[in-house]
């Protein structure tokens, strides 16, 4: 196949990825739906488009496995055959099958072939119609070569050819046809039969009454000739006889020789059918039946049947080990709109440019409000391209959700309980890499609703629930964040298991009397777990834990809403983009510092009366009957601060973790979006400081790690406890 | 100027493909990703010289495109190719029956997608 | 890649290093009275002096961060690093940008002087008395004429200042 091509295989491998989800998806939903039309048709088309483009790599094995998926997804559609759960089960394999085969297509690892085949041969054996015999033929097509030269010897052929009457409406030209017959030989003794032509008067201009007879002499064979006719041999009435010469018999002899050495031997059943010894359905038939190799090598006693479950189980463990592999991938596809508009904007960025430097060139005073609306030009050019440059990374979140419905249909299976998995919001867009990033914490999350979090069928309806128990996913847009709530109505967090455990591992003292707030995220403190048992599903006390890191170094927050006996609901909120960040600035002596804004709950200037101060504790603030902790930022940085008297600075009401602090600054400078540059690249983490920026003049300012800061003022007790 | 190519697929890898050959052969290129983009994009009377479309497409497929384009009189008499795949033989005959021009089989290759657009496409 | 280096890693730079002293051209630069080299092929460029901005809770060493081109650069100071006293910086003091393993800091120094060759004959390992600098961030003494230049150990010296080292972390409390 033509190297040309192969530039597009990356862009393939993550359209296949995206098919793939598509089936699997769909497969799920079909299992629900069984008679659902739309939805085999869109599971087809995902199949056959990763067949057609597989192909067009020459993907072999891919095209053909996957063809043989779309065979009885054919039948399917069409009704010829009933959607049954050993289908649906049967599918479900067969798209595991097609991502281990599309994967180790990309990686070059060695495929498990028997699996391939077994699947295969499933399919098959399915679908009545077997597709062998079309994948041959499509092999066949493809070594076919286009022109066979002949080398010496022309040949004279007549033409006779009557194209058919609607040539025209079909955007065919018999000019054409003559030109490229031209191209191969030289054409002769042209002429034209107009006896089909009606009178003037009922003659249709878009109708084709016309019949030629010609002349062609050339060294191609007859293939060629008639590969002119491609388009229109089966409704023309056509002949291309050769004009008799001596060398004739020679010629065609030696053309036969030519094109044998060149098909590939047949295959047995092929010869049968074209020698009609057999028909097509019988030989589907029989290849249905065909054993595939675990199977034989059972029957002749060569492995067990345990030996061969084994080498399935061990196959299974790669695929999953190739699944966890995929997120390599680091190219994004861009709708070329957005691209286009990009361009647009570069331009006018250019444009702007080079009217401020020539503006520059020769500045005078009274040119100053001419400067001012260029600079706003400027501006709104810079920020269109970072909005637009943003947008390009942004993808539906439905990527990262695309897995639930698979994983809660096995976990369904696994726990004996009955669930039902409800997705929204998935078209909410976010950035690529935290999308990336998400995935694990929430199928942690999913898990443990299923878990820790639904009840079994028995205790739901004596509990008066439903005997299905849901789980909801959901996903949106606020402010300048996303949302990500998972949702169960189960039964709901247990304040007294959560706090005897608490007392028992010591994090809490036997005498004080923590609020729901301070209880809550409890659970997610390392080896914090209540699962009475340990289950094979979630309950080893890791994961919670890993879920907050995760969440938490994306920027973002977890918190818990739960009642008990009616359901927990987690939500996640996660900034937009890791590249960008809404910050407030704030100033400390000479320092500048910013503040995520997703962490500030107020800002307030304290009066005298509300700070109170715990003798060998620290200070608190009094907010609206609440204390807050006060950690005065130039201590927990060691700098030189404006104000030392909270009554005078700035306190941001903060909150991290559920917790809240009230951090004391000097000014509030303002509030804009930030870039964030890495401390770890040139440097290393800094504690307290979750990355850096460029300030507007050119400096470089700090991005405040609010848990950092609580973390060192509490070591060094600089902050109330 | 270049002739102008409509390329209609869902997949945007064939897209791709089908648009980095015709471009590299001086065509300028409009791209759409199903039927109903496609008639979208020619509704305001664009003229396209060719127009290769995938078959299978959600929305709107390849044969109901095919129809709507031959109903616009800009492109009654357009070539119009056809993406199919073997397996799909069948639906050469639909193809034409809607008016298609011609096809061209997946896999296929650069060489075999110019050689077949040459064949359709009025000098 | 952060955190500090392993002692592989570490005997890997040394050989590394110990390949690249068999001599060739040294910027040079000076600290007080004392003349310092720097392999060549690690500086990236020399630039005056601008305010940086101070890293909370690091070694007095890290005179801070800058903005070169959108990258944020820490900053040593040499003569702190060195256990040196500091002095007032003048219109000599200078930034030298340099690069080792992806990562680049600036070093400060009070002027540079010239661009030696030093041939591998004239590089004798650094005795460990009679200088102030740590000998674990010098390569050797070379020899230059009349000129006698102590080769830093540029890995050594800056993968040690990028390191999270055990004085890091927690504050010193300021008044309170």
């Amino acid at each position: 196949m033509n190297n040309d091509f192969a530039q597009f295989q990356e862009a393939f491998f993550e359209e296949a990825a995206e098919h793939l989800a598509v089936v699997e998806e769909g497969l799920l939903e079909l299992e629900q739906h069984p008679g659902d039309v739309d939805l085999l048709n869109k599971i087809f088309r995902s199949a056959h488009s990763i067949k057609g483009t597989a192909g067009m790599f020459g993907f072999n094995a891919v095209a053909q496995f996957t063809h043989k998926m779309e065979t009885l997804l054919d039948l399917l559609r069409n009704g010829q055959k009933a959607v049954s759960p050993s289908i649906a089960d049967l599918l479900l394999k067969a798209t595991d099958c097609l991502k281990t085969l599309i994967q180790s297509t990309k990686s070059g690892a060695a495929v498990d072939d028997e699996t391939v085949q077994r699947l295969a041969g499933e399919l098959a054996s399915v679908s009545t119609s077997d597709s062998q015999m079309s994948a041959a033929n499509v092999h066949r097509k493809v070594a076919q070569p286009v022109s066979a030269e002949n080398g010496n010897g022309d040949q004279t052929y007549v033409i006779r050819w009557t194209p058919p009457e609607w040539l025209f409406r079909r955007g065919l030209d018999p000019l054409q046809t003559f030109k490229e017959l031209k191209s191969i030989g030289v054409l002769t003794g042209i002429t034209l039969d107009m006896s089909r032509l009606p009178g003037l008067e009922c003659i249709d201009p878009e109708t084709c009454y016309l019949s030629w007879t010609m002349r062609l002499t050339t060294g191609k064979d007859l293939k060629v000739i008639e590969s002119t006719f491609e388009f229109v041999r089966e409704d023309s009435i056509l002949s291309i006889e050769p004009v008799k010469t001596a060398s004739k018999e020679e010629y065609a002899q030696r053309n036969a020789e030519a094109s044998s050495e060149k098909e590939t031997p047949k295959q047995l059943g092929q010869i049968l059918v074209e020698g009609g010894l057999v028909s097509p359905g019988e030989l589907d038939r029989a290849l249905g039946q065909q054993k595939r190799v675990g199977e034989i090598l059972i029957e002749q006693k060569v492995v067990t049947q345990q030996q061969v479950e084994q080498a399935l189980q061990k196959q299974r463990q790669q695929e999953s080990g190739a699944q966890t592999k995929k997120a390599d991938a680091t190219s994004i596809r861009v709708d070329t709109a957005k691209i286009d508009k990009l361009i647009n904007l570069v331009g006018e960025l250019v444009i702007t440019q080079s009217m401020l430097s020539d503006l520059g060139s020769r500045f005078e005073m009274r040119q100053l409000p001419v400067l001012l609306e260029r600079m706003v030009e400027l501006e709104r050019n810079t920020r269109e391209i970072q909005e637009r440059v943003m947008s390009i990374r942004m993808l539906p979140i439905g990527t990262a959700f695309s897995r639930f419905p698979r994983l809660v249909r096995d976990l369904s299976a696994k726990t004996g309980k009955k669930i039902q998995l409800i997705l929204s919001g998935e078209e909410t867009e976010l950035d690529k890499t935290v999308i990336e990033s998400i995935g694990d914490p929430l199928t942690h999350l999913v898990r443990n609703s299923a878990d820790h979090g639904l009840e079994p069928p028995e205790e739901r309806l004596d509990n008066n629930k439903q005997e299905v128990g849901t789980i909801r996913l959901n996903a949106f847009h606020e402010g300048g964040n996303i949302c990500i709530t998972v949702e169960d109505d189960g039964r709901g967090l247990d304040r007294d298991k959560i706090l005897a455990k608490a007392h028992k591992q010591g994090l809490i003292g036997e005498n004080d009397k923590p609020t729901d707030d301070q209880i809550w995220p409890l659970i997610f403190k390392p080896g914090f777990s209540t699962a009475e048992k340990i289950t094979d599903v979630s309950g080893r006390g890791v994961g919670m834990d890993v879920v907050k890191r995760n969440i938490e170094s994306l920027g973002g927050t977890v918190s818990i809403k739960t009642t008990k006996g009616k359901g927990t609901t987690f939500i996640l909120k996660l900034p937009l983009t890791l590249a960008i960040i809404d910050g407030m600035t704030v100033r400390v002596g000479k320092e500048t510092y910013i503040v995520p804004l997703l962490s500030i709950l107020e800002s307030i200037q304290p009066k005298a009366e509300s700070i109170k101060t715990v003798v060998g504790k620290g200070e608190l603030i009094n907010v609206r009957n609440t204390y807050i902790p006060i950690v005065r930022l130039y201590e927990v940085f060691a700098s030189e601060p404006q104000y030392t008297d909270p009554k005078e600075a700035i306190l941001l009401i903060l909150e991290t973790e559920g917790e809240r602090v009230a951090v004391m600054v000097d000014e509030i400078l303002g509030q804009q979006q930030v870039v964030i540059k890495s401390m770890e690249q040139n440097f290393h983490k800094v504690e307290g400081i979750a990355g850096a920026t460029i300030l507007g003049d050119g400096r470089v300012g700090f991005i405040v790690d609010v848990r950092g800061v609580l973390e060192i003022a509490r070591h060094s007790s600089l902050v109330a406890t | 100027m270049g002739k102008i190519a409509l390329i209609v697929d869902d997949s945007p890898t064939m897209r791709q493909m089908v648009a980095f050959t015709l471009t590299n052969a001086g065509f300028t290129v409009v791209e759409a990703q199903d039927g109903k983009d496609a008639v979208n994009k020619v509704a305001g009377g664009g003229k396209m010289d060719i127009v290769v479309t995938d078959l299978n497409m959600p929305e709107m497929d390849g044969i109901a495109l095919i129809k709507e384009l031959r109903k616009l009189s800009a492109f009654r008499f357009t070539p119009i190719l056809m993406l199919t795949t073997e397996s799909a033989a069948e639906k050469k005959q639909a193809g034409k029956e809607a008016g298609a021009t011609g096809w061209i089989v997946k896999p296929f290759n650069p060489d075999v997608l110019l050689k077949t657009i040459a064949k359709v496409l009025p000098a | 890649m952060s955190g500090v280096p392993t002692e592989k890693e570490f005997k890997d730079l040394r050989r590394h290093v110990a390949s690249h002293m068999d001599g060739g051209q040294f910027l040079t630069f000076s600290l007080g009275e004392e003349l310092y080299g720097v392999d060549i092929l690690r500086v990236q460029e020399i630039k005056g002096y601008t305010a940086v901005t101070k890293i909370p809770n690091t070694p007095p060493y890290i005179k801070g961060v800058l903005n070169l081109r959108g990258t944020i650069v820490p900053i040593v100071e040499l003569r702190t690093k060195f256990g040196m006293p500091t002095i007032d910086y003048t219109a000599f003091t200078v930034i030298i940008v340099v690069v080792v393993q992806d990562k680049v800091m600036g070093l400060v120094v009070d002027a540079v002087s010239d661009v030696l060759d030093i041939e591998k004959k004239d590089i004798q390992s650094a005795p460990d008395f009679g200088n102030k600098v740590d000998v674990a961030f010098l390569n050797g003494i070379g020899k230059s004429g009349d000129k006698l230049v102590s080769l830093l150990d540029i890995d050594r010296l800056l993968l040690d200042s990028a390191a999270k080292d055990s004085s890091k972390d927690l504050p010193v409390a300021a008044a309170a």
